[in-house]
């Protein structure tokens, strides 16, 4: 405006040299004044002012004398000069004049001179304390023009500093150009928005969101800029797209099915459901549903679910049924639903999962148990069979066996008797022989049925006194050779759960051997008691007899082995196998020691297996004993 | 006191049958001895049925010596056949049998046998054994009143 002012001046001058005075040419400017004070503000308003004036005051100087005035002349100058100061003081503050620094309008296109204007007040509350940073830079320098207090925090540089900046040196370098690109292009609309980063004065790099109006400041084209911090918001929302990111590519490549329903089809379906029933995605997104998957029997348990889900029944709830799949074949799946939201609608929402396998492995299981089963009763019904059998057999034995052997030995028996006097002395020996022979095998039949008894009884346990046992049975051992000496030491109250007609068999041929073994000691000592070993409590009967040589320890237990020869002592060699399967048959376990010529010891222990105090004459070794 | 009563002995091995008579004779047993050779005839001549029809059954036997094991008709059953007769119920039996399987022992007494007697292999035995059932129901024991 000044420099207008200076124009006019000018012509004003040109046309005064040309001789065509203009009348009052020294007012013609102040117009000027007012206008300039009006549209540029004071600053202008008084640079033209000077120029009204001193064009006035060149004007009206005496002709050929610069500055001279004639009486009128200085008078003239004077209102000239007054009248422009007023035209500053009065203009300058209009409402709606345009500010040294102006406001963005408040809509776009609203910028102009006549747009909204603002006090000072205002313009400190809405720029200068503005919370968000703001400045205001020159759209062809690209300087800041001017920055709000927030711009001075966030950005950490001084008001001044920022003054000396261009918009460029708050971006990184590699930004730079796009930046200038931007500016550079021709915007028909005033209001622009950007996404930008920014860097402050620390090297910090801030995502800032930057709306830009364009707008005249001081006279420039210039641009407002209000700059949102938006790195957190942005962190945000990487954090959460990366988190998004992460489920949806675990949806997508998991092995398990996943899918969302709503109006009866498939909304979404990961690949591993579309494998799972053999479609492709395409095909079943919005076009299937589960009642064209689901097996026709089981649809209307599935449709039952997905009712109770979708109706807030159950939230979620977890069943397995039947799928048809594209290809025809049956498989079994089993799913976990949930209720949740789709597009603000209810939806169903859910996993699914291929047990086929292990259906049918479990079927195959239940089928060979089953299997197992009618095996094992086959056996037992062999089994049964078979020990029957075994009953007829020991049965047949024990009636049939013996018969020929009585007819033997009594036919013999009754030649020695009858026919004595047609038999020498060697063939009364050989009917001896003959007798004594089948004695013998009578005798073996005898063992061998008891031993087989006592595998074929139940096994009745009772609370057996086997110190009581063991005095009964030597009493009879002692009646049938009353002229034998035998020291019997038996350890009074040891029992026993066991079975008593066994324990019986079992003590009487440990106690028949203890006395056959001593026959040739002038003293026989046998003892009965409870000892501890190795295998725990044992029972043990001893003798002072022949005893036996280790190496042949083995041997004793098995059927008809034997240490001797029946000469030296008769016996069968099945007394002992029977007392191992009787302890055997009670879950214990039977051992021997023996010193040839010294003595046998045989042990065995018992379930059940203690010893009763408060009977006579306990082991004073025994444990308890005060 | 009549004819000494005679005894029935129901066994179907001959050589037994010969052991036992000739272990009776050794002892002087004078009394007359029936031998039958199954279950049935031994039934049939108890209750006078059969060929033993119209046999005077006040005339029963003073004991008799039972094998278990018969043809047709084993030894339990004959027993259990007359005990569950009122003509013969308490006619003295004496089981006289090769085995001493409890099963055996359990289901005579059960039946209501009066004894029972293993036949041991041993001869001297087996005769002992005879004499001494001879003894004691033929001489000590008192049998039951015959039926009318």
């Amino acid at each position: 405006m000044p420099l207008l002012a200076l124009v006019l001046a000018a012509a004003l001058e040109g046309t005064a040299r040309l001789s065509i005075r203009v009348p009052y040419a020294e007012v013609v400017l102040v117009p000027l004044v007012a206008y300039g004070a009006y549209r540029e503000g004071t600053r202008a308003g008084l640079w033209t002012a000077l120029v009204t004036v001193a064009h006035a005051a060149w004007t009206l100087s005496e002709p050929g004398v610069p500055f001279r005035y004639g009486a009128d002349g200085l008078l003239r100058l004077a209102v000239v000069a007054v009248v422009a100061a007023f035209s500053v003081l009065l203009m300058a503050d209009r409402p709606g004049r345009r500010r040294e620094a102006a406001v963005p309008a408040a809509r776009p296109g609203d910028a102009g001179p006549a747009g909204s204007a603002l006090s000072e007040g205002a313009f400190e509350l809405l720029f200068r304390h503005n919370p968000q940073p703001m400045w205001v830079y020159d759209a062809e320098t690209l300087r800041f023009l001017a920055v709000n207090r927030a711009a001075v925090e966030k950005y950490g540089y001084a008001e001044d500093e920022f003054l000396r900046m261009r918009i460029t040196d708050i971006r990184p370098g590699e930004d730079v150009p796009r930046l200038l690109e931007d500016v550079g292009r021709p915007r028909p609309d005033l209001q622009h928005a950007g996404l930008w980063r920014h860097v402050t004065k620390e090297g910090r790099l801030l995502d800032v969101e930057v709306h830009s109006h364009r707008l005249q400041f001081a006279g420039r084209p210039a641009s407002l800029v209000v700059a949102y911090d938006v790195t957190d918001r942005l962190a945000a929302e990487r954090a959460l797209r990366e988190s998004e990111e992460h489920f949806r590519s675990l949806v997508e490549q998991s092995l398990v099915g996943v899918y969302l329903i709503q109006d009866g089809v498939f909304r979404y379906v990961n690949p591993a459901l579309a494998s799972i029933l053999g479609y492709t995605r395409e095909e079943l997104l919005d076009r299937l549903g589960p009642k064209d998957v689901s097996h026709p029997e089981d649809w209307p348990l599935v449709e039952g679910n997905l009712r109770r889900r979708l109706e807030g029944e159950v939230v979620a709830v977890r069943y397995g049924f039947r799928c048809v799949r594209k290809d025809g074949r049956v498989i079994h799946v089993e799913v976990h639903g949930a209720r949740t939201v789709y597009r603000g609608r209810p939806a169903v929402l859910g996993t699914l999962v291929d047990v086929t396998d292990q259906v049918e492995a479990q079927a195959a299981l239940r089928a060979l148990a089953a299997e197992l089963e009618e095996r094992v009763r086959e056996r037992t019904a062999q089994l049964e069979a078979a020990n029957r059998e075994l009953e007829a057999f020991s049965y047949s034995v024990a009636h049939d066996l013996r018969a020929p052997l009585r007819a033997i030995d009594g036919f013999s028996q009754a030649l020695v008797e009858d026919y004595a006097e047609c038999l020498d002395e060697v063939g009364r020996d050989y009917l001896r022989r003959v007798r004594a022979a089948s004695q013998r095998m009578g005798e073996l039949i005898d063992d061998l049925l008891q031993l087989s008894r006592i595998t074929r009884q139940p096994l009745q346990a009772e609370e057996v006194d086997l110190s009581a046992l063991v005095q009964r049975i030597a009493e009879v051992l002692r009646e049938r050779q009353p002229e034998r000496r035998v020291e019997l030491r038996v350890q009074p109250g040891v029992l026993a759960r066991a079975d008593p007609k066994l324990l019986r068999v079992a003590l009487e041929n440990l106690l028949h051997n203890a006395w056959k073994f001593t026959g040739m000691r002038q003293l026989a000592v046998v003892e009965f008691g409870v000892t501890h070993t190795e295998h725990g409590m044992a029972c043990f009967v001893r003798d002072n007899g022949v005893g036996f040589d280790m190496r042949y320890a083995d041997k004793l237990f098995a059927p008809f082995q034997r240490l001797h020869k029946p000469s030296e002592f008769p016996g069968t060699g099945i007394g002992l196998a029977t007392v191992q399967r009787v302890v055997a048959r009670h879950r214990g376990r039977v051992w021997a020691q023996g010193v040839p010529d010294e003595g046998a010891s045989f042990y065995f222990t018992l379930p059940g297996l203690e010893v009763r105090h408060g009977t006579a004459q306990a082991d004073p070794a025994d444990r308890g004993q005060p | 006191m009549g004819p000494p009563r005679r005894i029935l002995l129901i066994e179907d091995n001959p050589d037994d049958v010969a052991l036992t008579l000739r272990a009776l004779r050794t002892h002087r047993v004078a009394n007359e001895v029936v031998v039958v050779e199954d279950g049935v005839e031994a039934l049939e001549y108890l209750l006078g049925e059969g060929k033993y029809a119209g046999r005077d059954l006040r005339d029963q036997p003073a004991v008799v010596l039972l094998d278990l094991k018969l043809p047709k008709v084993d030894g339990l059953e004959v027993l259990r056949r007359l005990r569950a007769d009122d003509r013969t119920r308490l006619l003295p039996v004496v089981v006289l049998t090769s085995s001493k399987e409890e099963q055996d022992l359990v289901a005579s007494y059960s039946l209501g046998a009066n004894s029972y007697v293993r036949k041991p292999v041993d001869f001297e035995q087996f005769v002992e054994a005879v004499r001494q059932l001879g003894l004691y129901w033929l001489l000590l024991n008192e049998p039951p009143p015959a039926p009318r």
